[in-house]
Protein backbone atom coordinates (compact mmCIF):
# COMPACT_ATOMS: atom_id res chain seq x y z
CA UNK A 1 0.00 0.00 0.00
CA UNK A 2 1.41 3.30 -0.88
CA UNK A 3 2.25 5.70 1.92
CA UNK A 4 -0.57 8.42 2.15
CA UNK A 5 -0.95 11.48 4.60
CA UNK A 6 -3.54 11.17 7.40
CA UNK A 7 -4.67 14.78 6.14
CA UNK A 8 -5.04 12.94 2.90
CA UNK A 9 -7.57 10.41 3.73
CA UNK A 10 -11.08 11.20 3.65
CA UNK A 11 -13.17 12.79 6.04
CA UNK A 12 -15.13 9.93 8.67
CA UNK A 13 -18.96 10.57 8.81
CA UNK A 14 -19.84 11.96 12.42
CA UNK A 15 -20.79 11.21 14.65
CA UNK A 16 -19.06 7.86 14.97
CA UNK A 17 -20.70 5.05 14.85
CA UNK A 18 -18.02 3.42 18.43
CA UNK A 19 -17.64 0.45 15.78
CA UNK A 20 -14.63 2.24 13.84
CA UNK A 21 -10.94 1.30 15.32
CA UNK A 22 -7.54 2.87 15.54
CA UNK A 23 -4.20 1.47 15.20
CA UNK A 24 -2.61 1.19 19.01
CA UNK A 25 0.86 0.07 20.38
CA UNK A 26 -0.06 -2.51 23.36
CA UNK A 27 2.94 -3.87 25.15
CA UNK A 28 4.87 -3.58 21.40
CA UNK A 29 2.62 -4.71 19.22
CA UNK A 30 0.86 -3.29 17.04
CA UNK A 31 -3.50 -3.81 17.88
CA UNK A 32 -6.76 -2.14 16.87
CA UNK A 33 -9.00 -0.75 19.20
CA UNK A 34 -12.71 0.64 18.44
CA UNK A 35 -13.33 4.00 19.09
CA UNK A 36 -16.33 2.93 21.92
CA UNK A 37 -13.64 0.77 23.54
CA UNK A 38 -10.88 3.60 23.81
CA UNK A 39 -11.91 4.75 27.16
CA UNK A 40 -13.97 1.99 28.38
CA UNK A 41 -13.20 1.18 32.21
CA UNK A 42 -10.86 3.80 32.89
CA UNK A 43 -10.51 7.00 34.38
CA UNK A 44 -10.47 10.17 32.43
CA UNK A 45 -9.15 13.46 33.15
CA UNK A 46 -9.99 16.13 30.85
CA UNK A 47 -10.41 19.87 31.08
CA UNK A 48 -13.59 20.43 31.02
CA UNK A 49 -16.43 18.52 29.15
CA UNK A 50 -19.21 20.30 26.45
CA UNK A 51 -22.21 18.40 26.56
CA UNK A 52 -24.41 19.76 23.90
CA UNK A 53 -27.58 17.82 25.39
CA UNK A 54 -27.34 19.78 28.46
CA UNK A 55 -29.18 23.22 29.11
CA UNK A 56 -26.59 26.40 30.25
CA UNK A 57 -26.95 27.31 33.68
CA UNK A 58 -28.37 24.27 35.00
CA UNK A 59 -27.91 21.50 37.48
CA UNK A 60 -26.66 18.39 36.21
CA UNK A 61 -27.63 14.41 37.01
CA UNK A 62 -27.77 10.99 35.54
CA UNK A 63 -30.71 9.60 34.23
CA UNK A 64 -31.05 5.92 33.92
CA UNK A 65 -28.88 5.30 31.76
CA UNK A 66 -26.08 6.99 33.65
CA UNK A 67 -26.17 9.93 30.75
CA UNK A 68 -25.65 12.96 32.22
CA UNK A 69 -28.90 15.52 31.97
CA UNK A 70 -29.74 18.57 32.63
CA UNK A 71 -31.81 18.87 36.03
CA UNK A 72 -34.93 21.20 36.39
CA UNK A 73 -34.50 22.23 40.00
CA UNK A 74 -38.18 23.89 41.25
CA UNK A 75 -37.89 27.17 43.68
CA UNK A 76 -40.46 29.45 44.42
CA UNK A 77 -41.70 31.96 47.22
CA UNK A 78 -44.72 33.51 47.80
CA UNK A 79 -46.56 35.72 50.34
CA UNK A 80 -49.87 36.83 51.66
CA UNK A 81 -50.77 40.05 49.73
CA UNK A 82 -53.71 41.34 52.27
CA UNK A 83 -54.89 40.13 55.09
CA UNK A 84 -57.06 36.78 55.29
CA UNK A 85 -59.94 36.59 57.98
CA UNK A 86 -60.78 33.02 58.89
CA UNK A 87 -63.69 31.79 61.24
CA UNK A 88 -62.77 30.31 64.61
CA UNK A 89 -62.37 26.71 64.61
CA UNK A 90 -62.22 26.14 60.61
CA UNK A 91 -59.44 24.61 59.25
CA UNK A 92 -58.60 27.35 56.59
CA UNK A 93 -56.26 27.40 53.35
CA UNK A 94 -53.71 30.35 53.92
CA UNK A 95 -53.45 32.53 50.43
CA UNK A 96 -50.16 33.49 49.62
CA UNK A 97 -51.32 36.14 46.63
CA UNK A 98 -47.91 37.69 45.75
CA UNK A 99 -44.92 35.50 44.14
CA UNK A 100 -41.65 36.47 44.66
CA UNK A 101 -40.51 33.94 42.92
CA UNK A 102 -41.62 30.55 41.06
CA UNK A 103 -38.84 29.17 38.61
CA UNK A 104 -40.72 26.49 37.28
CA UNK A 105 -44.57 28.01 37.52
CA UNK A 106 -45.22 25.02 39.81
CA UNK A 107 -47.18 27.51 42.23
CA UNK A 108 -50.81 28.84 41.40
CA UNK A 109 -53.82 29.45 43.83
CA UNK A 110 -51.53 29.36 46.95
CA UNK A 111 -50.77 25.38 45.95
CA UNK A 112 -47.42 24.27 44.79
CA UNK A 113 -47.98 21.28 42.76
CA UNK A 114 -45.16 19.44 41.51
CA UNK A 115 -44.07 18.47 37.81
CA UNK A 116 -40.36 17.35 39.12
CA UNK A 117 -41.12 14.59 41.23
CA UNK A 118 -38.32 14.73 44.19
CA UNK A 119 -37.95 15.43 47.58
CA UNK A 120 -38.43 19.33 48.96
CA UNK A 121 -38.24 21.28 51.57
CA UNK A 122 -41.41 23.80 52.63
CA UNK A 123 -41.10 26.75 54.57
CA UNK A 124 -43.91 28.47 55.76
CA UNK A 125 -44.33 31.38 58.71
CA UNK A 126 -47.27 33.78 59.70
CA UNK A 127 -48.08 36.64 61.46
CA UNK A 128 -51.87 36.56 63.19
CA UNK A 129 -54.23 38.64 64.42
CA UNK A 130 -56.46 38.38 67.44
CA UNK A 131 -57.81 40.02 70.46
CA UNK A 132 -57.14 36.19 72.10
CA UNK A 133 -56.36 32.94 71.41
CA UNK A 134 -56.34 29.89 72.84
CA UNK A 135 -55.69 27.31 69.67
CA UNK A 136 -53.76 28.13 67.09
CA UNK A 137 -52.92 25.21 64.56
CA UNK A 138 -50.24 25.64 61.57
CA UNK A 139 -50.27 22.85 58.97
CA UNK A 140 -49.02 21.32 55.92
CA UNK A 141 -51.47 19.56 53.62
CA UNK A 142 -50.10 16.95 50.69
CA UNK A 143 -52.97 16.20 48.27
CA UNK A 144 -56.02 17.59 50.09
CA UNK A 145 -54.83 15.74 53.59
CA UNK A 146 -52.94 16.43 56.63
CA UNK A 147 -49.46 15.88 56.10
CA UNK A 148 -47.95 17.47 58.80
CA UNK A 149 -49.11 19.28 62.16
CA UNK A 150 -45.67 22.46 61.70
CA UNK A 151 -47.23 24.49 64.72
CA UNK A 152 -49.34 23.77 67.02
CA UNK A 153 -50.82 26.00 70.18
CA UNK A 154 -53.41 25.94 73.43
CA UNK A 155 -52.59 29.40 73.92
CA UNK A 156 -50.86 31.94 72.21
CA UNK A 157 -50.00 35.04 72.63
CA UNK A 158 -47.60 36.25 69.96
CA UNK A 159 -47.14 37.68 66.78
CA UNK A 160 -45.82 35.14 64.43
CA UNK A 161 -45.09 31.18 63.78
CA UNK A 162 -43.34 29.73 61.18
CA UNK A 163 -42.45 25.48 60.28
CA UNK A 164 -40.73 23.59 57.65
CA UNK A 165 -40.84 20.26 56.66
CA UNK A 166 -39.37 17.90 53.74
CA UNK A 167 -41.42 16.20 51.53
CA UNK A 168 -41.59 13.89 48.46
CA UNK A 169 -43.73 15.01 45.84
CA UNK A 170 -44.27 12.64 43.24
CA UNK A 171 -45.46 14.77 39.67
CA UNK A 172 -48.98 16.44 40.23
CA UNK A 173 -48.79 16.19 43.88
CA UNK A 174 -49.38 19.10 45.95
CA UNK A 175 -48.82 21.20 48.58
CA UNK A 176 -50.83 24.01 50.52
CA UNK A 177 -50.67 25.67 54.11
CA UNK A 178 -53.61 25.77 56.62
CA UNK A 179 -54.29 27.35 59.58
CA UNK A 180 -56.56 26.33 62.40
CA UNK A 181 -57.44 29.60 64.78
CA UNK A 182 -59.74 29.66 67.84
CA UNK A 183 -60.51 33.26 70.11
CA UNK A 184 -61.49 36.38 69.84
CA UNK A 185 -61.72 39.33 67.53
CA UNK A 186 -61.34 39.51 64.22
CA UNK A 187 -58.91 36.11 63.84
CA UNK A 188 -56.94 36.70 60.55
CA UNK A 189 -53.83 36.09 58.56
CA UNK A 190 -51.73 39.51 58.72
CA UNK A 191 -50.58 39.74 54.86
CA UNK A 192 -49.21 42.90 53.10
CA UNK A 193 -45.72 42.28 53.43
CA UNK A 194 -43.13 40.56 52.38
CA UNK A 195 -42.12 39.29 55.42
CA UNK A 196 -45.07 38.89 57.33
CA UNK A 197 -47.07 35.55 55.94
CA UNK A 198 -45.06 33.82 53.26
CA UNK A 199 -44.54 30.54 51.67
CA UNK A 200 -41.69 29.45 50.46
CA UNK A 201 -39.56 25.88 49.02
CA UNK A 202 -37.42 24.16 46.24
CA UNK A 203 -36.20 20.77 45.51
CA UNK A 204 -33.47 18.71 47.68
CA UNK A 205 -33.31 15.88 45.02
CA UNK A 206 -34.66 14.64 42.32
CA UNK A 207 -36.82 10.95 43.24
CA UNK B 1 -74.38 32.69 60.84
CA UNK B 2 -71.61 31.00 59.72
CA UNK B 3 -71.47 27.12 59.62
CA UNK B 4 -70.08 26.36 63.32
CA UNK B 5 -72.77 28.80 64.84
CA UNK B 6 -75.16 26.13 62.97
CA UNK B 7 -73.97 23.01 64.10
CA UNK B 8 -73.53 24.48 67.26
CA UNK B 9 -77.47 25.41 66.97
CA UNK B 10 -78.40 22.05 65.93
CA UNK B 11 -76.10 20.11 68.60
CA UNK B 12 -75.57 22.63 71.74
CA UNK B 13 -73.59 20.00 73.98
CA UNK B 14 -70.84 20.70 71.67
CA UNK B 15 -67.44 22.71 72.64
CA UNK B 16 -64.54 24.01 70.92
CA UNK B 17 -62.80 20.77 71.47
CA UNK B 18 -64.85 19.01 69.03
CA UNK B 19 -63.81 21.27 66.06
CA UNK B 20 -60.05 20.99 66.63
CA UNK B 21 -57.48 18.50 64.88
CA UNK B 22 -58.05 16.26 67.76
CA UNK B 23 -61.69 15.93 67.54
CA UNK B 24 -64.42 14.45 65.84
CA UNK B 25 -65.75 17.31 63.51
CA UNK B 26 -63.46 18.71 61.14
CA UNK B 27 -64.80 21.68 59.26
CA UNK B 28 -62.61 23.61 56.39
CA UNK B 29 -62.38 26.44 53.65
CA UNK B 30 -60.03 25.89 50.87
CA UNK B 31 -60.05 29.75 50.35
CA UNK B 32 -61.49 28.73 46.71
CA UNK B 33 -64.49 30.75 47.28
CA UNK B 34 -67.24 27.71 48.09
CA UNK B 35 -67.00 29.09 51.72
CA UNK B 36 -66.57 26.64 55.01
CA UNK B 37 -67.76 22.62 54.43
CA UNK B 38 -67.58 19.67 56.43
CA UNK B 39 -64.60 17.64 55.46
CA UNK B 40 -65.28 14.89 58.26
CA UNK B 41 -67.11 13.60 60.82
CA UNK B 42 -66.97 11.00 63.14
CA UNK B 43 -69.03 13.14 66.04
CA UNK B 44 -71.56 10.77 67.69
CA UNK B 45 -74.30 12.96 66.67
CA UNK B 46 -75.12 12.34 63.21
CA UNK B 47 -74.34 14.34 60.53
CA UNK B 48 -76.69 17.62 60.01
CA UNK B 49 -78.00 17.42 56.21
CA UNK B 50 -77.35 20.46 53.83
CA UNK B 51 -81.22 20.88 54.69
CA UNK B 52 -80.93 20.75 58.54
CA UNK B 53 -78.13 23.42 57.80
CA UNK B 54 -80.09 25.65 55.70
CA UNK B 55 -83.36 25.34 57.82
CA UNK B 56 -81.31 27.14 60.45
CA UNK B 57 -81.24 30.05 58.58
CA UNK B 58 -78.43 33.16 58.38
Amino acid sequence: MADSKISALPASTTPLAGTEVLPIVQSSTTKQVSVANLTVGRDITVGSVIASNLTASTAVGADSNKKLVSLVQPAFAAYATSDQVVTSTVTTKVLFGTEEYDTNSNLASSTFTATVAGYYQINTGIQVGYTTLIRLSLTMYKNGSLYKRLVDFNTYTGNSICGSSTVYLAATDYVEIYVLMNGTGTLQVNGGAVDTSWFNGSILRGA
Amino acid sequence: MNLVDKIKTLYPTLVDEDFYPEGTIHLQNDSNGKGDYIKSWTNSNPQPTDTQLTAIGN
